[in-house]
């Protein structure tokens, strides 16, 4: 029930704050429902870990009829790998809260209510175990996100909207087509569950071309290349707070639809044509480092930089080994914790000074030392320093795709090397020399001082010791791989 | 019997010290966090003496054979049931070596620097930097495992940047600093690799499993062939790579020189007597593998040993900024280091290069620290780096000259100084091995010589009457106390029994001067010291002269053989022109225009059937109808497949 509860909390917020307009109370209650769910979340994974994990896949699963003709019905459960999906959009949702403490949109209920429902519909996403349910949810993340666009947008953002909405939109309908088909395959009756689908009977052939289906639905999202060109675009004119969430939480809904609804459902696919897509994605990422070097606006940099770790991602999604899918997942916490560190960098240089073109920038350390070293330990977690959460999602991940090809992890590798590129030459152009633009940039207030060392203390914690997530999610990997490997031999 | 787990606080002290400064050094007087600082490496230092006699003359021998000791270990990751990465400390003589050499440096410095760095701003960030290095550095030499060594090697790399870049607001600092990380960190995706390469023919990363020359490891994939050399080979030259990145081997040097843009207690600490050295040190850590499974990667790291030392003497002959003459003159005897290891046996007399590097990477820490001290003591002095602008400062700064003055004869190998008889040493391992190489040596010896007395005649002699905005003065006591104890050590190093302590195979041998190699080998040195004394003792337009006499090789020396140049061609011209224009034009165009085209097309069907929206019921029937039945007939096709 408490799964029920965990996905409850976030609509009744939503309810609730849409009727408030009053400023000084909408942060304190938006923050405070926030970090209620954190806490709800938290009591659930604590009681998941105690758990013994090797019985049956999903916990606390519950079960609610809806159309039981259709085979849908309101089901919904717990394995290791929506446990630390869920856990990310539980921790992130107070730190994008509070990041936006003085801006405008910070009095506005609406926009609260609006982050809660996009938090709802995400914890939706990772614990339905019906398709249709989770098609469902997967579609209503979208809604606030593009009325928020489009009332809070910065310039031109009727077109970059659309356009990002039509991307999805395909998505969503090469998904929908996909299911649909997989469905009439699953035994009688026919069901949308997930356990049905596990048994849906599909030829290799259908395997083949379903694949594709179901992965450019999920690629549209992380992005992976070449599906990529509606999101550094998107990211730079969404409000700071609604960047945020894209890059740390809805980026992970790819993720985690293809470890979900995609490896296991047709590995016969998979297993065909892992190695384009491994290929493909590398490319990506090589090419969104150097797209990033290249960029002008820090915001947009970044942007491109979420990009190059999709494209690690992805490739390591499909490198079909434990090693590497752990990394993914791993990486999805870690990756989560940076990106939104990073953008709130960009949104408080943004309102400081006016501007974030990197070229009107530079010599902010000079007058907010903290503030910048708050930054380089992102930049340092980002292009994955050991001892920082970023270092062990990226080993593990080119560890699992030098089990496939050594080749690929040399080339998988190069993601250290660019990151570190770009990262500095930024950094170094943002915060470093002497710059009189920005000579009255003031330090950073108590909050926000808060916030980034907490996410700092989260980086460092988690890459000290990351069996915290790890073992989350290690039992139900394995499970994933016993049964890729069974059905694909 | 001491425990000898207390070890583990010998990286754990300066961990501790860095987030005491860093988090709250603001609250205090900027010589607390100082002194602080300073207190915490002396503290390391005792304890690693305590180690190191211990492990040296009480618990690490048995039956005559020095043995690895574990002292701490946990499991930090595990990967497969097998494979694990665990983070501890391992004893052995070179383990215990270099925590002498490191802590004694990294306490040098410290002192130094109080004095050195007084009044700068940023002093307690200066510190705790100071702090993270020595911590990653000592993590690094105490790695049970080469995961662990991998970790605190990109700490390291870290530590080296945000010091490089102290001076955060100067440009040429920061580009250093940069450079720094990206041509380290490009050789580290090598080492990595390595790594996995290794892990994976042998299932361990374990050192004491790896190097054990009778186990089952060592043995591993030797006859398995790539490219026309076995996998261990690619594995062992990948890892000589980070090696050779770390410790600015031709031709990933580039990024040394720069980093002289540090202060110059770190171009102390860091880039001569600790950090660089690491890459000798991998080596070292791995010999028994490189010896066993990988011999022709060993006589490729002689070769770029030998190279990288007589390239480096060259350049240090010409430049004028005493802290680049200083850093080319690091790259040469690390060459040196590097080649003794490359030429080395393994066990008894056979791993003599192996005992001679480890000796001269102990004596050169000594040498070069207080060499580096003592420049920082004459910039203090004379507000300025470049040599044509000092002179005569023998008369204002007697201490500093006395010691520096000990440190040229000391690298020079003027007997009975330390840098003789470690430099001895290699120079016997590698006529044992290459006739050219053992040449190149020698005239790098003579080189050596020339330089130092060079930089050490043009500085202290010279221009005697020079006028100085200030006069110049005797530095404060936390200053010239380090440069007088390393003057000491410097002195002195050349008389430890290497022989008895650190061999490839942990027994002792005999050591024996071979007076054919030596003597000639020191009258080199003095044939340079004493060309050197004529050019410049007093002003005599000999150099000039000299350098038109040698126009090309002058002006090639002087400009580092182009190399940077010839990266900034590869990464500016090729990279940034034909491949990131060519991406974002792509981008652009071709897939963001694709999907626009999508959208055009779209655009343009809706506008022309719009027709179709005529409002009348019977065409809406007739699309609907057809448009299913279509969609019908379309899942039948796919039903039957």
């Amino acid at each position: 029930m408490m799964l029920i509860l965990i996905l409850l909390l976030p609509v009744f917020s939503s309810l609730l704050l849409i009727f408030m307009q009053r400023l000084a109370w909408v942060k304190f209650l938006s923050f405070g429902l926030s970090f209620l769910e954190l806490l709800l979340v938290s009591y659930q994974l604590l009681a998941f870990q105690s758990l013994n994990l090797s019985a049956f896949p999903f916990q606390f699963s519950t079960h609610f009829n809806w159309l039981p003709q259709y085979g849908i019905e309101l089901y919904f459960g717990l394995d290791g790998i929506s446990a630390v999906m869920i856990l990310i959009t539980a921790l992130v949702m107070p730190f994008i809260i509070l990041f936006g403490n003085d801006d405008v949109l910070n009095k506005s209920g609406r926009f609260h209510s609006f982050l809660h429902l996009t938090q709802a519909a995400l914890m939706g996403v990772f614990l339905s175990l019906n398709v249709i349910v989770f098609y469902i949810f997967w579609e209503i993340t979208l809604i606030p996100i593009f009325i928020s666009m489009l009332v809070w947008g910065e310039e031109n953002k009727e077109a970059i909207t659309l356009k990002f909405f039509i991307y999805t939109f395909l998505g969503s309908l090469s998904l929908l087509f996909a299911f649909l088909f997989v469905y009439f395959q699953t035994p009688l009756p026919h069901s949308f569950n997930f356990e049905a689908f596990l048994n849906a009977d599909l030829t290799s052939s259908a395997q083949s071309w379903l694949f594709w289906f179901l992965f450019v639905g999920f690629a549209i999202k992380i992005p992976l290349f070449p599906f990529h060109s509606w999101q550094p675009q998107t990211y730079t004119i969404a409000p700071g707070q609604i960047t945020m969430i894209l890059s740390a939480v809805l980026m992970k809904m790819g993720v985690y639809g293809m470890l979900r609804w995609l490896l296991p459902i047709v590995p016969l696919g998979v297993a065909q044509w892992n190695t384009v897509v491994i290929v493909l994605s590398l490319i990506g990422m090589v090419y969104a480092s150097v797209m990033a070097l290249q960029q002008k606006n820090l915001k947009t940099m970044v942007a491109w930089s979420s990009v190059a770790h999709g494209g690690l991602i992805g490739a390591a999604i499909f490198a079909i080994s434990v090693q590497s899918v752990q990394g993914v997942i791993f990486q999805s916490f870690a990756h989560a914790i940076i990106i939104s560190g990073l953008f709130a960098v960009v949104i408080i240089i943004e309102k400081r000074t006016g501007t974030s073109m990197i070229k009107n920038l530079g010599g902010i350390r000079l007058t907010a030392p903290v503030f910048a070293g708050f930054f380089l330990i992102l930049v340092l977690g980002s292009i994955g320093l050991p001892l920082t959460n970023g270092f062990v999602a990226e080993f593990l991940m080119i560890l699992g795709l030098y089990g496939l090809n050594p080749c690929l992890a040399f080339f998988g590798g190069f993601s250290m090397i660019l990151g570190a590129i770009y990262m500095l030459y930024n950094y170094q152009k943002v915060c470093l020399g002497n710059n009189t633009n920005t000579i009255d940039f003031k330090e950073i207030g108590t909050t926000e001082m808060i916030l980034f060392a907490l996410l700092s203390f989260i980086i460092i914690l988690t890459g000290v010791l990351p069996g915290l997530i790890l073992n989350l999610s290690q039992i139900s990997v394995e499970e994933l791989f016993s049964n890729f490997y069974s059905l694909t031999n | 019997m001491m425990d000898l787990s207390i070890s583990i606080w010998i990286p754990l002290i300066p961990l501790f010290m860095f987030l005491l400064i860093g988090l709250f050094g603001h609250r205090f007087k900027p010589l607390v966090s100082g002194v602080m600082g300073t207190i915490g490496l002396g503290v390391v230092a005792i304890l690693s003496y305590t180690i190191a006699y211990q492990y040296f003359f009480v618990q690490g021998k048995v039956d005559g054979v020095y043995h690895k000791i574990i002292a701490f270990n946990t499991v930090w990751l595990n990967l497969t049931d097998k494979l694990h990465i665990d983070l501890g400390v391992l004893l052995d003589p070179i383990a215990a070596m270099m925590l002498v050499v490191v802590s004694t440096v990294s306490f040098m410095v410290h002192l130094y620097s109080i004095g050195y760095m007084h009044g700068e701003k940023g002093f307690h960030r200066f510190f705790a930097f100071l702090s993270l290095f020595s911590f990653s550095m000592l993590g690094l030499v105490l790695a049970t495992n080469i995961f662990q060594m991998y970790i605190f090697w990109e700490l390291v790399g870290v530590s080296s940047f945000l010091l490089i870049g102290f001076y955060y607001t100067k440009p040429s600092a920061v580009a250093a600093s940069k450079k720094a990380f990206i041509v380290t960190r490009f050789a580290d995706l090598g080492f990595l690799i390595g790594i996995l390469i290794l892990s994976f023919i042998t299932g361990t990363f374990d050192f004491i499993t790896l190097t054990d020359t009778s186990g089952e490891a060592i043995r591993q994939g030797a006859t398995i062939g790539f490219l026309g050399m076995s996998v261990m080979t690619w594995a062992m030259l990948l890892i000589f790579m980070g090696g050779a990145g770390k410790s600015a081997m031709f031709p990933l040097h580039i990024w040394l020189p720069d980093a002289m843009e540090g202060p110059t207690p770190v171009s102390a600490l860091i880039h001569a007597a600790t950090m660089v050295v690491a890459g000798v040190y991998l080596v070292a850590r791995m010999f028994p593998v490189f010896h066993t499974s990988a011999p022709h990667a060993l006589e490729i790291i002689a070769w770029i040993g030998g190279f990288t030392s007589l390239f480096a003497a060259v350049i240090a002959c010409t430049q004028l900024d005493i802290k680049r003459v200083l850093a080319f003159s690091t790259l040469s005897q690390i060459g040196y280091m590097m080649l003794a290891l490359g030429v080395s046996g393994y066990g008894g007399e056979e791993g003599l290069g192996f005992m001679a590097s480890n000796f001269h990477l102990f004596t050169h820490a000594m040498f070069k620290a207080l060499l580096f001290l003592g420049a920082g003591a004459v910039i203090h002095a004379v507000h300025s780096n470049v040599m044509n602008e000092m002179g005569g400062l023998r008369k204002y700064l007697p201490i500093t000259h006395i010691t520096f003055l000990i440190a040229c004869l000391t690298i020079a190998g003027v007997p009975p100084f330390s840098g003789f008889w470690s430099k001895d040493e290699i120079l016997v391992a590698a006529f044992h091995f290459n006739k050219i190489l053992f040449a190149v040596e020698y005239a790098v010896a003579g080189l050596t010589a020339f330089y130092m007395f060079r930089l050490y005649f043009t500085v202290f002699w010279g221009k005697d009457d020079r006028h100085y905005h200030h006069t110049p003065h005797e530095s404060p006591l936390t200053m010239t106390i380090p440069l007088m104890l390393l003057a000491v050590a410097s002195i002195f190093a050349g008389f430890i029994p290497f022989t008895e302590l650190v061999t490839s195979d942990g027994a002792a041998f005999e050591p024996h001067i071979d007076y054919m190699i030596a003597v000639p080998s020191v009258l080199i040195g003095i044939v340079g010291i004493i060309v050197a004394m004529v050019m410049y003792r007093k002003e005599n337009g000999m150099p000039e002269k000299m350098a038109n006499n040698l126009k090309y090789l002058y002006k090639w020396s002087f400009n580092k053989f182009y190399i940077d140049e010839v990266y900034m061609f590869i990464t500016k011209k090729i990279i940034f022109n034909y491949i990131s224009r060519p991406v974002a034009w792509f981008d652009r165009h071709i897939i963001d225009g694709t999907m626009n085209g999508i959208a055009g097309v779209t655009n343009l069907v809706s506008f022309e059937i719009r027709g179709f929206q005529s409002g009348q019921l019977q065409k809406y029937a007739f699309v609907f109808v057809t448009s299913a039945l279509a969609l019908v007939l379309a899942f039948i096709y796919l039903w039957t497949n």
